[in-house]
């Protein structure tokens, strides 16, 4: 179980390198735009697969280390059972829907790749390049979901490990 | 209903489009008596435009509307109507266009097998050239400009014209003139006036570059499943529907001049000699179409200049 | 029918801790599947989202607001507002608001500037005297700013989901930002003049207030250069977020105030916040699939019309659903939620589509700071290390006051609408 933990992590840093880099290409866009009436014909698109593939890929380990949005009023008012029984809950719903997800995204992973289906852009790159990260951050997250399942049956607590969660808007 | 049709379309439905759909809907409901309903899902409540073709296509909603442009990942050869200057007539858009033409026949075939049916063509008019000062006469009055492009086919020209492309969705064309992002703008006549683009562009140059076409499509499985009669009415509002909108356009188009000249605009065909420039500097596009697309596209570009 | 039985899954997904996100989605999902819709939706509303410029912007954004951070953005602004207006009566209060103001037009959240000027502010007034109440539910409130000055994740998400311009719902966010915080620092003075019992304090001597300035200024012509940038029309506001995040590494590096470890920390706090915030976009997005499928905005959207004929009534109406809504949902859900149900309605009544984002951000500001679920409130509790209902309680003046200029919002609707659209 510990062994999927640290590729996960490294996948998160990925992600947090692939939006910065994305703010690289952006800049690098306004520049040539402005500076040498060259506007790029990659940067908006390979920025917006850095978003696709970095948030698809970092979101199982949010999910191990808690981080994701969720309410709380209901669950810290209940004894540790009780909250075992709704981690439980939760991890198997989450396990349902990344299955689906992972599955029904990888058919159209599959299809477009199979045609040799293109985005038809400037840079016309193929589509499933940004398609395949559907399946694969789902399947990871599913996995992910197994694994906190298995916690719960163990009985330990989503608190016990990992930040709590809580971001910002 | 024994049937429901659910349409994805981008436009709200007050655009030529929308009005198009309504008055299908309205066609195939009352000859069905009821047993086919239409629902309509405009402005993009359920797929952007270029999300059709995979929707629609895989089933995940039965019918949409999508730019044909949209089609040009997987059959690149629609990019036919986007050759610079191939339609720059109305009778040649016509007879481009006609069902089982030499030039759609053979594009509505391999359409179909990436899993959807081509029901009707929707015209949306010929791609016009804005700027400010000056119109856009020449390939000259390009160079080294930056142009608005909605499509890969249309930024190949550009570049053969030797301006700088950049891709700017629809939505966001006021403010990139506005503020300068690009110098030149390209759109079809009813976008100039849908979204007041007197405002920020002084001129037009009437270059009819490429041929807009919108289609409407329909899952091909679940085409094959609907019982005779059911796809006998549908057909035929298609066709009456298809006939409506290629018949308005041209009036379409000429209330657009009339309302960009209101607006203190500035419209400019170019001369022939001018045209002729124009093609001149095209050829490597049509080209790299030959390449791209082989036999089929040789054979609808012939088929194209024939006409 | 329908509806009640989908609020009640959804709300009893949320209870038992699914994250938002894949409550959304999952909820969506279910109700596709029982329709007989097609499931492919779902993985393909997912990559839509994803695949949206606009939301490019929000990692961008954040990462520029956290590497300022780092570099200790927070403690200069504080301290320059300080040294120019803190001898005022109630000047630490002003101070506090002001600086929360200057912040919000570097940071996208309410979450970040609640945050960063409440570490800086709080021990500060009450160590000064101010009582504790007042000081929670200022800072709380204050922090609800940063997502109704520009930048704004919640605006930029509301102008993706209903492609309006990120660029006119900026503007738009401007006037009654600043509102509202003329309306604070106004209460502020006359709480100061007649509850104060706090020690006032000296003026700051001229050296000082130049320093101080001169530390906070880059930081204050970045956020305003960023926002020149998108009001020009010089770049899109996905781009002049990557050129603040250049311009907050160039300037934190510059200052000698970025080292590694801060910087690793702020790119992996941007990633995460950015992927949780995405996430339920793409979850609300499939959620939003189904409901429109089972045609419920357009039901609820005719039900409006035809017992709602009057504006005033929908907002009235609209507002306390929302103010409702507002004390459990998280806020970016609820604007995703309730977006689509709710243009549709409006923009039948003849209400601007930009105006109503600026009104539903005021709202969500106002759900960021009511308990029991009130993100805001949580931030204050744990820098303040305070109890939930001592926070809760010093908000109460502030939230009649941000209902207030929803008033003002609504008679004086240009109060919005004349920058982006008549300046
Ligand atoms: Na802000
Ligand atoms: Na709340």
């Amino acid at each position: 179980m510990k062994a999927l933990s640290f590729p996960l992590l490294a996948l998160a840093w990925i992600a947090a390198l692939l939006f910065l880099l994305a703010g690289g290409m952006l800049t690098y866009e306004v520049a040539a735009r402005y500076l040498f009436v060259a506007p790029t014909i990659w940067a908006a698109e390979l920025s917006q697969l850095c978003l696709i593939w970095g948030t698809l890929i970092a979101m199982p380990w949010l999910l191990a280390a808690n981080r994701h949005i969720a309410v709380d009023v209901l669950t810290e008012r209940l004894n540790r059972t009780g909250r075992r029984l709704c981690q439980g809950l939760a991890m198997a719903a989450i396990t349902a829907f990344s299955a689906v997800v992972a599955w029904k995204g990888g058919g159209i992973f599959y299809d477009s790749f199979e045609r040799g289906r293109t985005t038809g852009s400037m840079l016309d790159l193929p589509t499933w390049i940004s398609e395949l990260a559907v399946p694969v951050g789902f399947a990871l997250l599913f996995l992910q979901a197994l694994v906190e399942l298995g916690k719960v049956l163990r009985g330990i607590e989503p608190g016990d490990t990992g930040k709590h969660g809580g971001v910002e808007t | 209903a024994d049937t429901t049709l659910r349409i994805s379309l981008q436009l709200p439905l007050t655009s030529h489009l929308g009005q198009n759909l309504q008055l299908f809907k309205d066609e195939v409901e009352k000859n069905s008596n009821g047993d086919i309903a239409v629902e309509i899902y405009d402005s993009a409540q359920l797929y952007k435009d270029k999300e059709v073709p995979a929707a629609v296509g895989s089933g995940a909603i039965e019918m949409g509307v999508a730019s044909l442009t949209r089609y040009v990942g997987d059959v690149p050869a629609v990019d036919i109507f986007y050759q610079p200057f191939l339609f720059d007539t109305e009778d040649k858009v016509r007879a481009a266009v006609a069902p089982g033409s030499p030039v759609r026949g053979p594009l509505d075939d391999a359409i179909k097998e990436t899993g959807s049916t081509v029901l009707w063509w929707q015209a949306y008019g010929g791609a016009i050239m804005l700027s400010n000062g000056a119109p856009v006469k020449t390939p000259d009055d390009m160079k080294g400009k930056k142009v608005r492009v909605f499509g890969k086919t249309l930024g190949d020209f550009v570049t053969a014209a030797g301006g700088a492309p950049t891709l700017i969705s629809g939505s966001e064309q006021y403010l990139a003139y506005q503020r300068g992002t690009v110098d030149i703008g390209m759109t079809g006549v009813s976008g100039v006036k849908s979204r007041k683009l007197w405002d920020v562009m002084d001129t037009i140059t009437v270059t009819n570059n490429a041929d807009i076409e919108f289609i409407v499509v329909v899952n091909t499985d679940f085409w094959n499943g609907l019982p005779d009669a059911h796809k006998e009415i549908i057909q035929a509002a298609a066709l009456k529907a298809e006939a409506d909108v290629r018949d308005r356009m041209s009036q379409i188009e000429a209330d657009a001049y009339a309302a960009a000249e209101e607006n203190g605009m500035t419209v400019y065909t170019p001369t022939a000699d001018e045209m002729a420039a124009w093609k001149a500097v095209s050829q490597p596009v049509y080209e790299a179409y030959i390449e791209k697309t082989g036999d089929l596209g040789k054979s609808i570009m012939d088929a194209a200049k024939n006409l | 029918m329908t509806v009640i039985l989908i609020l009640a899954a959804l709300f009893a997904l949320l209870l038992i801790r699914v994250p938002v996100a894949f409550a959304l989605g999952g909820l969506g999902l279910a109700m596709l599947m029982l329709g007989g819709f097609s499931p492919l939706m779902a993985p393909q509303a997912i990559l839509s989202t994803l695949d949206g410029f606009i939301l490019l912007a929000v990692p961008l954004f954040l990462l520029m607001s956290n590497i300022l951070l780092k570099g200790g953005v927070g403690r200069d602004l504080f301290a320059a507002v300080h040294a120019w207006v803190g001898h005022w009566p109630g000047g630490l209060a002003v101070a506090t608001i002001l600086s929360c103001g200057i912040f919000a037009a570097i940071s996208g959240s309410s979450v970040a500037t609640a945050a960063t000027i409440g570490t800086v502010a709080i021990p500060e007034m009450i160590g000064r005297g101010y009582q504790k109440r007042f000081v929670y539910g200022l800072l709380a409130a204050g922090g609800t700013l940063g997502i109704l000055i520009p930048p704004s994740i919640p605006m930029i998400v509301y102008a993706f989901v209903t492609e309006q311009s990120v660029l006119d719902l900026f503007l738009a966010g401007i006037g009654p930002g600043l509102l509202l915080v003329a309306l604070f620092i106004v209460y502020s003075m006359i709480y100061a003049r007649w509850f104060g019992g706090f020690k006032p304090e000296p003026a700051a001597g001229w050296d000082e207030r130049l320093l101080a300035t001169l530390r906070a200024l880059p930081s204050m012509l970045l956020a305003a250069y960023v926002i020149g940038v998108i009001y020009t029309g010089a770049a899109t506001p996905t781009e002049a977020a990557a050129l603040g995040l250049a311009g907050a590494l160039v300037i934190t590096l510059a200052m000698g105030r970025l080292t590694f470890k801060t910087f690793r920390e702020a790119i992996f706090d941007s990633m995460v916040t950015t992927v949780a915030i995405l996430l339920i976009v793409a979850g609300a997005k499939v959620f939003g699939k189904a409901i429109t499928l089972y045609r419920i905005p357009q039901d609820i959207s005719v039900l409006i019309s035809q017992t709602i004929d009057t504006p005033l009534a929908f907002i009235l109406v609209v507002s306390i659903v929302l103010l409702v809504m507002g004390l459990v949902f998280e806020a970016l859900s609820m604007v995703l939620i309730m977006t689509p149900v709710l243009l549709p309605a409006a923009l039948a009544l003849g209400i601007d589509p930009v105006w109503f984002g600026v009104y539903m951000v005021v709202m969500v500001e106002c759900a960021l700071i009511t308990p029991p679920v009130g993100l805001n409130l949580y931030v204050i509790q744990s820098v303040a290390k305070a109890g939930l209902t001592e926070v809760s309680r010093g908000v109460l003046p502030f939230l009649v006051i941000m209902l207030l200029s929803v008033v003002i919002l609504y008679i004086w609707t240009d109060l919005a609408l004349y920058i982006p659209f008549k300046l």
